[in-house]
């Protein structure tokens, strides 16, 4: 039986997105016709049509963001929660007792410590809230390199051990990393989806807690419609300047945006790709993902999967919800500048790809908006760039048309136009009120506003955020536009480990990362000033001036210090750093320093160490496949020394439990010093005699 | 599964003192393998007894047999390798996998260390597939659709399958 009738949330949401979608064209039309009129005079037709193209496309996607955060701005204030009939939040269901949840992790090249750390964390929050009986951890690693490998191992016996977690954290690693994360997760669907009711999917940096767990369960079980859940993830424990900016951002403005976007989304939600509870069965089914036809970066496996499984699930009739104010859900954002852009390098070559699936046959609505948002957030700096360069065009053509020289910063003269002024400050309006809103809805909770600092140091940290954010958006256009060009041009990007540790560029690093933009910077003061003259230049001070400090912007804002120096002084300060909850103290470094080290070469340990190797071994299994080509390599690694081995070597003969046992009896029966020495036992050997000696 | 002192008599009353001279001599000239072994043993981190009790088992094979110097380390390994089986009901993996994970000795156990650790890092796999369903991603397909749903009104909102309990 279908059902045809529309769901009760529905009808809400229509009539919401028809309201959000006249709140954004409306505007942008008028805005763009108040334009016209002060350009149709002075400027030719080839150059009014694009400006005016390009400046009604760009108001309405900065007027969606503010319109989306009125909303939020309005719901908090009001301290209303939206409950719009369907909400899973109103329906709460004790959990099967058979029902089981699988927690996934999946790692690729990660630092294992942080990740045993958060996994660790995220346990114990679960056992303190007595539902470690539900719920299942998998450690799904697509690690390529073998020393990290042998160190994932490693670790997970020793936390199962600590923690008497044998059965309940599972470790897998896949040889084949076919479709990245995206492939990751659907491997453990087809392996053990089955026995899973539900699925939690992580980041390698998320941590959880267990109450909050538990909840999500209680609504998946009371709403057997709704597929998946999406928590609002707050960023933590970062101490880089550049960080601690964006922790505090995400926390001072996230909320009113997260409300706002659940106003509109309602069950058509969105998920990120982690920190989400889903359905593992529709997931199954109908999630897994198309290859789109040609190569990358345009065609091939999606890069970005998380909005498509979203809309596939809904295309499927379940239900997506963005629940925001289930509290208790942590990630980390990039440390540096260069790191965030790297991310953004991926996110954009996905989000392009996602804008061929947008005529996909029954798709909803609200994610096809979702392709269109996620686009334009990449699309948005060419767009942003064009409109600069038409603008300069425009100014050369107005400075020269006009033969106005009393035109200066001081002294505007009779010529000017206010209607310019008026577009000018609906747009900084539009851009700078959400960070007012969220500073009101701060001010209003006495016990909220000491969490971010005080009044005064919260309003300080926002106008000093807000500067960076002038200063970094012309850095940020200038590489977004050209992973746009890069990715039309049909240059894709490699799947690579992303750097979760506070490391600081370098000023080496940052000339090299960013010297072109200081370049291009200063390239264009000297090409523009002399023919903009002063009045027109000063318009173009904010963007010049970040392009020319993006090497100082890059290298200091990557500082630990500066970041530590900035909370001592209560400046950019976020909740969890005043009041810690106890899983992000558990992730203290202290709290994995029972875990084992490995000195050294890994793979030469795992193959010496009996007990290592004895753990390694018995998670192999014997590849028969794989013994003419081990044997080979057994004995290469025997002759030459193991350090002549490549990786792909290495990885083999790591693959094979009969050649993990015969390199470790073969080593330890050796007689050539010189060969034990490269297997590290030879000074062994004499330490054991001199220390005889000696007694 | 390990046995300790109590299950392994180190020294059985009295037995090996008339072969004492002979196993004196194994240990004069194979100082550097039996050093090896200790060290071994010592990475192993084997009870007291277990150690001298293997150390002996070695020593006793090294005795039996005659072998030249080049054959003597893979000859004392084999030996404790063998005597780390004895320990492990018979695999030396086994045993060295038990110390590994400090697991009790003798402890009751239904399969082996090496077949447990292996159901503990994975559950058993029960095969599901996961294929991607076809999708008209064309613009003339969406433009057809968009006209159906405008003009001739056949739209279908949903179309999944109620489920049970939901209202």
């Amino acid at each position: 039986m279908l059902r045809t009738s529309a769901r009760p949330w529905e009808t809400v949401s229509r009539y919401r997105r028809y309201w959000l979608s006249a709140f954004i064209i409306l505007p942008a039309c008028s805005a763009g016709l108040m334009l016209d009129q002060v350009l149709a005079d002075r400027l030719p037709l080839w150059l009014e049509i694009p400006t005016l193209l390009i400046f009604s496309m760009l108001f309405a996607w900065i007027s969606a963001g503010f319109w989306t955060a009125l909303v939020g701005f309005i719901l908090l204030m009001t301290g209303r929660t939206d409950t719009a009939p369907g909400s899973p939040e109103l329906r709460l269901a004790e959990p099967n007792p058979h029902h089981k949840v699988a927690i996934l992790m999946p790692i690729y090249n990660e630092e294992v410590e942080r990740v045993a750390a958060g996994l660790q964390a995220t346990f114990k929050s679960l056992q303190r809230a007595g539902a470690l009986a539900h719920f299942e951890f998998f450690l799904l690693s697509d690690t390529r390199n073998p020393e990290v490998w042998l160190r994932e191992e490693l670790v997970w016996s020793a936390l199962c051990e600590s923690l008497d977690a044998f059965g309940k954290i599972h470790y897998r690693r896949r040889p084949v990393n076919n479709k990245a994360k995206s492939g990751n997760v659907a491997d453990f669907c087809r392996r053990w989806g089955r026995d899973y009711e539900y699925m939690v999917v992580l980041d390698a940096d998320s941590v959880m807690n267990g109450e909050t767990l538990y909840r999500m369960l209680e609504m998946m079980e009371g709403n057997p419609q709704v597929g998946i859940i999406q928590t609002q993830p707050v960023a933590v424990n970062r101490e880089t300047l550049y960080a601690r900016l964006q922790q505090f951002a995400q926390h001072l403005y996230g909320p009113i945006f997260s409300a706002g976007l659940r106003f509109w989304q309602l069950g058509d939600g969105h998920y990120i790709g982690h920190n989400a509870i889903l359905r593992t069965a529709p997931f199954t089914e109908y999630c897994a993902l198309p290859v789109l036809p040609g190569r990358p970066p345009l065609g091939g496996p999606l890069l970005s999967h998380d909005f498509v499984e979203a809309a596939l699930m809904a295309r499927n009739g379940w239900e997506v919800w963005f629940v925001p104010s289930l509290s208790g859900s942590y990630e980390e954002v990039p440390p540096t500048l260069i790191d965030d852009l790297k991310r953004d390098r991926r996110w954009a070559q996905g989000n392009m790809q996602h804008l061929r699936l947008l005529a996909g046959e029954g798709l909803r609505s609200a994610h096809r908006f979702l392709f269109i948002n996620g686009a334009m957030s990449f699309l948005a700096a060419p767009l942003w760039g064009l409109f600069l360069i038409i603008g300069a065009l425009g100014s050369l053509h107005w400075a020269g048309g006009s033969n106005d020289d009393t035109v200066t910063p001081f002294h505007w003269g009779s010529a000017i136009d206010p209607l310019p002024f008026w577009l000018f400050g609906v747009t900084a309006v539009l851009l700078l009120s959400p960070k007012w809103m969220a500073i009101l809805w701060v001010a209003r909770q006495p016990g909220r506003r000491q969490q971010f600092g005080g009044l005064f140091h919260l309003v300080l940290s926002m106008l000093m955020e807000s500067v960076f954010s002038v200063l970094m958006a012309p850095i940020r256009m200038a590489f977004h536009s050209q992973f746009v060009i890069q990715t039309l041009l049909g240059k894709g990007v490699r799947w690579g480990a992303q750097v979760r540790g506070d490391q600081e560029t370098s000023w080496r690093v940052a000339l090299r990362f960013f010297g072109w933009c200081s370049a291009l910077g200063i390239v264009l003061v000297l090409a523009l000033y002399p023919f903009l003259g002063l009045w027109h230049f000063v318009w173009l001070v904010p963007i010049l001036g970040g392009l020319i400090a993006a090497v100082p912007l890059g290298a200091w804002t990557s500082r630990p210090a500066l970041g530590r120096w900035a909370r001592q002084q209560r400046l950019f300060v976020i909740p969890e750093e005043v009041r810690v909850p106890e899983e992000l103290q558990a992730l203290d470094s202290d709290s994995v320093a029972y875990l084992p080290h490995i000195e050294g070469d890994a793979f030469v340990q795992v193959v010496v160490d009996p007990r290592f190797n004895a753990i390694h071994s018995a998670l192999q299994r014997n590849r028969t496949g794989l013994w003419p080509r081990a044997a080979s390599l057994c004995h290469k690694a025997l002759e030459e020394g193991p350090q002549q081995l490549s990786h792909r070597e290495r990885n083999i003969l790591l693959s094979d439990r009969n050649s993990m046992l015969s390199l470790h009896r073969a080593v330890w029966s050796m007689n050539d010093r010189k060969r034990l020495t490269a297997w590290g036992l030879e000074s062994d050997d004499q330490d054991e005699l001199i220390h005889e000696a000696g007694q | 599964m390990f046995k300790d002192e109590s299950s392994y008599s180190v020294n059985p009353a009295g037995e090996g003192l008339p072969a004492w001279s002979a196993e004196a001599m194994v240990v004069a000239h194979s100082a550097p393998v039996l050093a090896r072994m200790e060290r071994y043993m010592a990475r192993l981190a084997l009870a007291d007894a277990q150690r001298v009790w293997i150390r002996a088992q070695v020593i006793r094979q090294l005795q039996e047999v005659t072998v030249d110097q080049e054959a003597l380390f893979a000859r004392a390994f084999a030996s404790l390798h063998q005597a780390l089986a004895t320990l492990g009901n018979g695999d030396e993996l086994d045993a060295r996998l038990d110390l590994s994970l400090n697991k009790p000795v003798n402890a009751a156990q239904d399969v082996r260390s090496c077949r447990w650790l292996q159901q503990q890092v994975a559950p058993a796999i029960r095969r599901s597939t996961m294929a991607s369903l076809p999708m008209d991603r064309s613009w003339l397909g969406a433009v057809s659709r968009l006209w159906q749903t405008l003009f001739k009104r056949s739209k279908v909102l949903v179309s999944r399958r109620i489920l049970t309990g939901e209202v």
